[in-house]
């Protein structure tokens, strides 16, 4: 992705995931609810499964939500690195100069007065006569 | 479903059978059947039993009928089939394809029945929705029949026994407790390691950015992209040493970081000046100036990585720039450029290794005189390459010339040439000098009266800052140009003057030193000098030979005043003012030499000026009138002693005689 995600994209992102991570966990939990209903009276009955195709079924999707779920959670860490390069790279600025390429030229610049001027009153060299 | 089901029944039959203690079973016996499983079912026994077929191999069955064998099983009548060594080779071969073909069949019909069960189901959707059914049907059903021609309704489910229901459910319950087992365990193993992903994740990224708050530029590699990469290398310099400046940042499982540098993660390389005299090394560069340390944080290594590259590039340039500098006497070899700047002093440049670099020789290091000259010029060839880096910045700064078929090459740094120019130039400047100071000291011991000046490399001029070049760039530029140096100064009389000029060309068309000579000496009129000397010791000749020449005009000048105004200040003369001095005259001045004619006696005297660098000797001898060197002369004076009178360098002033003195008292005439 060269183009760097815009905030609205950004955000979206988040929000899904965030509401995936919850909704895939109540759909767990909803799995597990079917076999222990807390309402007493469905209690006595013992709802039960008809068959075993639908007990398959259910173990399935366990597996689906839970691998959902992870998945998830990956999704929001590789958002934070983009977040984090995207944040890395806003800052460079590769012609121009920084503070510290400024810096670096003004003490070269002094150092280089300096010399010339010792060149010229040393006398070593009769320079520019 | 239906092996888990034969499986349990069988067992709970099983299980049930040897429990009871009835004599007459109250079930009936389960009989295995007579046939056999159907294929589909054993395949997916073996399956379950044995992973796949990929571990059933002959010798495993093999060996598994042989223990069933050895046990004394009830007979498998399989095991007569398969016996493989019953079978010949060839045979067994086409058995083995027989099998594969039939189990392809195999695979093709359940590849048919899945499909005719997808259409069946995707024809039952189409009533309740429409759009994926449509996914999901095959073309031909698509053609064939239209949507929604067939339903299905909810029948009620029959009643299965208690049992029955007892048993889905115990089974079911198993099956979810076991999945929801599975489940939590996944999500922990997943949570521990995306744990561990997030703190190694934060260890680089703190790593990364103290690598970017030291300054270093942190860029995404253009081939990964998810990589990072930080940019050391110089953006001036060959697009080979431009492409090498490219590291990769990445993450080991912990989070540490590692330089990835590619291909060529050379070793580090330091350029290593050193100069020689007549064979012995007398200086060599600092080294451990110029990489640096060998730590082991991030920033050391690209500090390494960078120090590497330069010396590397330096190198490099500095050979391209030998090879057309081979006329100048430069030598190359792999890993050796060497060149001659004075007499026997050599200056040599070669690539030194890391461990040599730390730990070097204190033999070396303690100079011997030089080791200030080596330290320079490993500066100098360093602080020439950045501003060549600078000229290539400016060039592309500038608008690109008009796009022509050929294509213009670099040209060479000026790297060597500035180095050998100033070494040259000053090698030459210094000797003359202490010649010229030599010489000049004799003249002063022997009375006369001459100095001379000097302004050495004159040549140099620093521009004033422009805008278009910073300070340092005019501070390099300056010595960049031809080198100069003037000598200027006066010979034996103030009226007669010459002046040196000494001039460096770096390049073509005339590199190396000339002598420019400009000379007045009034008493020898035509006398020119020769134009574009270049040797040193040519130089001095001509310079002895001025001098001589001038102090034989000079010789004769001083009799001709002392015989013509023998009044004032006579002290000097010897106090019998009747002897008459001689006249010199100077038909030989070229050599020397000057011939005076003794008016008593008649005979010549020869007068003869010798000058060096080391003295200056004045020699008189009478010349005999006759050349018969046999015939004896007889009776008369004895001859005096030819005079012969030397100044030298070391002598202190004013211990000798003045040069006038001795003339004079060479001058003395005699019969």
């Amino acid at each position: 992705m060269d183009s760097q995600p815009t905030s609205k994209i950004l955000h979206n992102r988040i929000n899904t995931n965030i509401s995936q991570l919850l909704q895939r966990f109540e759909n767990i939990m909803a799995t597990a609810a079917v076999l222990t209903i807390p309402f007493p009276l469905l209690c006595k009955k013992g709802i039960e499964n008809p068959s075993y195709a639908a007990t398959a079924i259910e173990t399935y999707q366990l597996d689906v939500e839970s691998t959902a779920l992870i998945r998830a959670a990956e999704d929001i860490l590789s958002l934070t690195r983009t977040m984090k390069e995207t944040w890395l790279f806003g800052k460079l600025d590769t012609l121009g100069e920084d503070e510290r390429d400024i810096k670096c030229r003004e003490k070269l610049e002094g150092d280089a007065l300096t010399i010339k001027k010792t060149i010229e009153e040393s006398g070593v060299w009769d320079a520019a006569k | 479903m239906p092996s888990p089901l034969s499986d349990t029944d069988r067992q709970i039959n099983s299980a049930a059978a040897m429990d009871n203690s009835f004599m007459l079973p109250l079930r009936p016996p389960v009989d295995k059947r007579d046939h056999k499983d159907t294929l589909p079912v054993r395949i997916a026994q073996i399956n379950t039993q044995r992973g796949s077929f990929r571990n059933v191999t002959e010798q495993s069955l093999q060996a598994e009928i042989d223990c069933q064998k050895e046990k004394g099983d009830v007979s498998d009548d399989e095991g007569g089939e398969t016996k493989p060594t019953e079978v010949d080779a060839t045979e067994h071969l086409e058995l083995l394809y027989k099998r594969r073909a039939e189990i392809m069949q195999s695979a093709v019909q359940a590849h048919m029945e899945a499909t005719f069960a997808l259409d069946f189901l995707s024809l039952l959707l189409s009533k309740h929705v429409p759009r994926q059914a449509d996914l999901s049907m095959s073309a031909q059903l698509k053609q064939a029949i239209p949507h929604g021609s067939l339903n299905a309704e909810v029948v009620k489910a029959r009643q299965s026994s208690e049992s029955a229901k007892q048993d889905t459910s115990a089974v079911s319950r198993g099956w979810k407790l076991e999945s929801f087992n599975a489940a939590a365990n996944k999500l922990l193993k997943s949570a521990k390691r995306l744990e561990n992903e997030v703190s190694a994740e934060t260890k680089y990224w703190i790593e990364v950015l103290r690598v970017k708050e030291k300054g270093w530029k942190v860029c995404r590699l253009p081939k990964e992209r998810q990589a990072l990469g930080v940019q050391f290398g110089f953006l001036e310099a060959t697009p080979v040493f431009r492409d090498r400046g490219l590291a990769s940042l990445r993450r080991v499982d912990d989070g540490s970081l590692i330089l990835d540098r590619g291909i060529a993660p050379a070793r580090p390389r330091v350029l290593r000046v050193r100069v020689k005299k007549d064979g012995l090394i007398t200086g060599c560069s600092e080294l451990s100036r110029f990489m640096a340390g060998n730590g082991n944080s991030i920033e050391d290594r690209i500090l390494q990585a960078r120090d590497t590259l330069f010396e590397d590039e330096l190198f490099h340039e500095l050979s391209r720039e030998a090879r057309i500098m081979g006329n100048m006497g430069v030598r190359t070899r792999q890993n050796l450029i060497e060149f001659e700047f004075g007499k026997g002093e050599e200056v040599m440049f070669d690539m030194v290794d890391l461990d040599e670099i730390f730990t070097q020789v204190d033999s070396d290091t303690r100079s011997y005189g030089h080791g200030v000259t080596a330290n320079a010029v490993a500066y100098g060839i360093r602080i020439l390459l950045m501003y060549a880096h600078r000229q290539n910045l400016r060039r592309r700064k500038q608008t690109p010339p008009p796009l022509s078929p050929k294509k213009r090459p670099l040209p060479e740094y000026l790297l060597l040439r500035p180095v050998a120019a100033y070494l040259q130039h000053n090698f030459h400047v210094r000797s003359l000098d202490s010649f010229l100071g030599e010489v000049y000291q004799i003249l002063r011991s022997a009375g006369l009266e001459c100095g001379y000046t000097t302004g050495t490399f004159s040549s140099i001029k620093f521009a004033p800052k422009s805008d278009t070049a910073s300070t340092t760039e005019c501070l390099v530029e300056g010595f960049l140009a031809p080198l100069e140096s003037s000598f200027s100064g006066t010979i034996v009389t103030t009226a007669s003057t010459f002046s040196v000029k000494i001039r460096t060309n770096l390049s073509p068309p005339s590199p190396g030193t000339e002598y420019e000579f400009s000379i007045n000496l009034p008493d020898f009129p035509h006398t020119q000098p020769p134009s574009r000397m270049g040797l040193k010791d040519e130089v001095e000749t001509f310079i002895i030979h001025l001098i001589t020449l001038n102090l034989t005009s000079s010789i004769s000048t001083i009799t001709s005043q002392k015989s013509r105004a023998p009044s004032d200040g006579s002290s000097l003369t010897a106090p019998r003012p009747s002897r008459k001095l001689l006249e010199w005259e100077a038909p030989f001045a070229n050599y020397g030499e000057l011939l005076a004619v003794s008016r008593i006696s008649g005979r010549t005297k020869k007068l003869s000026i010798s000058l060096s660098r080391d003295e200056l000797t004045i020699r008189t001898k009478w010349k005999s009138a006759y050349s018969e060197p046999s015939k004896p002369i007889t009776g008369r004076r004895p001859e005096p002693q030819p005079l012969s009178y030397t100044w030298k360098s070391t002598d202190e002033s004013g211990k000798k005689l003045k040069l006038s003195d001795v003339v004079l008292e060479a001058s003395k005439d005699s019969r």
